[in-house]
């Protein structure tokens, strides 16, 4: 047996890192705008956020490997601007990931926005905040366990993807060979030993956050009980 | 000092329900907007925080314009201070920290008044308390000492004390009484308590069904005002306005004119004037002095007006020393003493009903 390659751990927590932090700029000014419109395209765009959760990987990679094509309308524009394919590449993958863990980050986090409610906010109005201090000094604390959920859900899940990463990124040492894609190789490859590590590693990382996440009750609603 | 006013114009049209007022309103002192519910007096109080925006309205206050066709200030620029009835304390921060949220935003950062306040309103054992760990009056003398930390320069509060027990109510009554002369705020408050309005108001908008019924001083609005027919006849009362001319440990002697009253009241009462809301249903009719009674108040009056209530009842409205005064009789009554309008009456008060409930 081969010493054990840590290069695919590594890249799979920097996959997921980068993701995170992207994802929550995103999906906070989203989260809050589906929270508080009343725009009648909020169902729309709701559907659009959930599509992942039913979406077998494979759809979304497909259509993900056409739009980040060279040919395609995202990826000939990144061609163009900086002589690399998003394809097969590092880039591609968040790209792919943001949107493949994006509804992880979104709902959690509209909960807690819409369990805050207006009144916090509209109290801190007439204190002179103006709505970005409001954001920043009363919705944001109160919807700390949405945050705490929001970044533990979408970075386990962008660790454990497979069908996505494998159709955009496909298997290439240190750039987009993930965990996951390392274990199915390992697999193929008859090399059980290293899939054993890398499997049982990822297992016993996605309990351990997932449990930290529930037994800090995540999912009561925030506000009253603080 | 001149008088300032808040002017506006609001037509407010939702599904069963529409408010619609023109008015210009005294900035001095405190004025109650009072009325039964859904009468629109909270929808009011939003449009002039700024809470809520309708078209077409017309909101200034002094010199400011606050909203018109081509002028919006947002809430937190309006300098107002909003007491709710659900206090809206932040749960992610103590008292302090709800304290000291405000004093970030204070709107005169040289004059920190921060002490005073917790003193006026007694926080100071309060201050490392969770939000939730406190009673619903302690919260709400947070809430108010709060919305004073960013000295705004229009208080508005929202049935600030419906939802508490008496005791409670009765206490952040005489809290509110207390900052809004301390600290010269105007105030505005949201009530549909009729005691409540006598106890702090100066000034009163009747609202009933989204209109302005009427708005002037509170003794008259109540005189020229049947109230009952918003609220049911147990609430028929008027507000009579006594100078209090001497303080005996709980009680008073108050004038009306050249008349004297007896009333129990509060030892830290420090009103020259106090109104004092009097139910219809309290006053009793002679037609002679009485002696040999226990009622310690009568106040001489002439009948203004006679107006039939129900099959056996009517009112009695009096004249006592240029105000006047709402008493409910029977026909029998009537008939039998030969009240008629013109006829010089006794009305006998019972001292506990002259009790200030708040």
């Amino acid at each position: 047996m081969d010493s054990l390659d840590l290069g695919p751990v590594w890249l799979s927590l920097k996959l997921a890192t980068v993701t995170v932090v992207i994802l929550l700029a995103l999906a906070t000014p989203l989260a809050w705008w589906l929270a508080h419109t009343r725009s009648r395209s909020r169902p729309i765009l709701e559907a659009v956020v959930a599509m992942p959760l039913v979406l077998p990987p494979t759809v979304l990679g497909f259509y993900l490997l056409i739009l980040l094509g060279p040919a395609g309308p995202i990826g000939s524009f990144w061609v163009a601007l900086t002589d690399t394919t998003l394809t097969f590449s590092f880039m591609g993958l968040v790209i792919a990931s943001i949107i493949y863990s994006l509804p992880f980050a979104v709902q959690p986090l509209q909960t807690a926005f819409e369990n805050i409610g207006k009144a916090p906010l509209e109290a801190a109005a007439t204190l002179g905040a103006s709505p970005f201090q409001q954001f920043l000094t009363v919705a944001s604390p109160l919807a700390r366990r949405g945050y705490l959920s929001a970044i533990a859900l979408s970075f386990a899940h962008t660790l454990g993807e497979f069908g996505v990463v494998l159709m955009v990124g496909g298997n290439i040492p240190d750039k987009t060979r993930v965990i996951s894609i390392a274990i199915f190789e390992d697999v193929e490859t008859v090399n059980y030993a290293q899939a054993h590590v890398l499997s049982a590693g990822l297992l016993i990382f996605s309990f351990v956050l997932l449990l930290a996440l529930f037994a800090t009750n995540s999912y009561k609603p925030p506000g009253r009980a603080a | 000092m001149t008088n300032k006013f808040l002017r506006l114009r609001l037509s407010i049209e939702r599904s069963g329900f529409s408010l619609k007022l023109d008015e210009q309103l005294s900035l001095h002192g405190t004025t109650a907007v009072f009325g039964p519910s859904g009468s629109g007096k909270t929808s009011l109080l939003r449009a002039i925080a700024g809470l809520e925006r309708h078209p077409g309205g017309r909101i200034e206050f002094d010199k400011e314009r606050w909203q018109d066709d081509d002028a919006w200030v947002p809430a937190h620029k309006r300098r107002i201070g909003v007491v709710f009835q659900d206090t809206r304390l932040f749960p992610h921060l103590n008292v302090l920290g709800n304290l000291h949220f405000a004093r970030q935003f204070s709107h005169s950062k040289q004059i920190d008044r921060f002490d005073e306040i917790v003193q006026t309103l007694r926080l100071e054992k309060l201050l490392t308390r969770r939000v939730g760990a406190l009673s619903g009056g302690e919260a709400q003398r947070v809430a108010i000492g709060r919305c004073l930390l960013t000295r705004p320069q229009l208080l508005l509060m929202d049935e600030p004390v419906s939802s508490l027990d008496q005791e409670s109510k009765r206490e952040i009554i005489e809290f509110i009484a207390a900052t809004t002369k301390r600290f010269s705020v105007p105030l505005f408050y949201v009530t549909h308590d009729a005691d409540e309005v006598a106890r702090l108001a100066n000034t009163t908008l009747l609202l009933d069904a989204g209109r302005a019924i009427a708005y002037g001083s509170t003794s008259t609005v109540f005189a020229d005002n049947d109230i009952s027919t918003l609220f049911g006849t147990q609430d028929a009362s008027s507000i009579l306005v006594a100078k209090i001319d001497a303080l005996d440990s709980g009680s008073a002697t108050a004038s009306i004119g050249s008349q004297q009253l007896t009333i129990t009241i509060d030892d830290t009462v420090h009103q020259s004037e106090i109104q004092l809301r009097v139910l219809a249903k309290d006053v009793v009719i002679a037609t002679q002095p009485i002696e040999h009674i226990s009622i310690r108040n009568t106040l001489t009056g002439i009948i203004n007006t006679i107006r039939p209530l129900d099959a056996g009842n009517a009112e009695l409205i009096l004249g006592i020393e240029q105000q006047q005064l709402r008493a409910h009789v029977t026909n029998a009554a009537i008939a039998e003493l030969d009240l008629h309008p013109g006829a010089t009456v006794y009305a006998l008060i019972k001292s506990v009903a002259l009790n200030r409930k708040f």
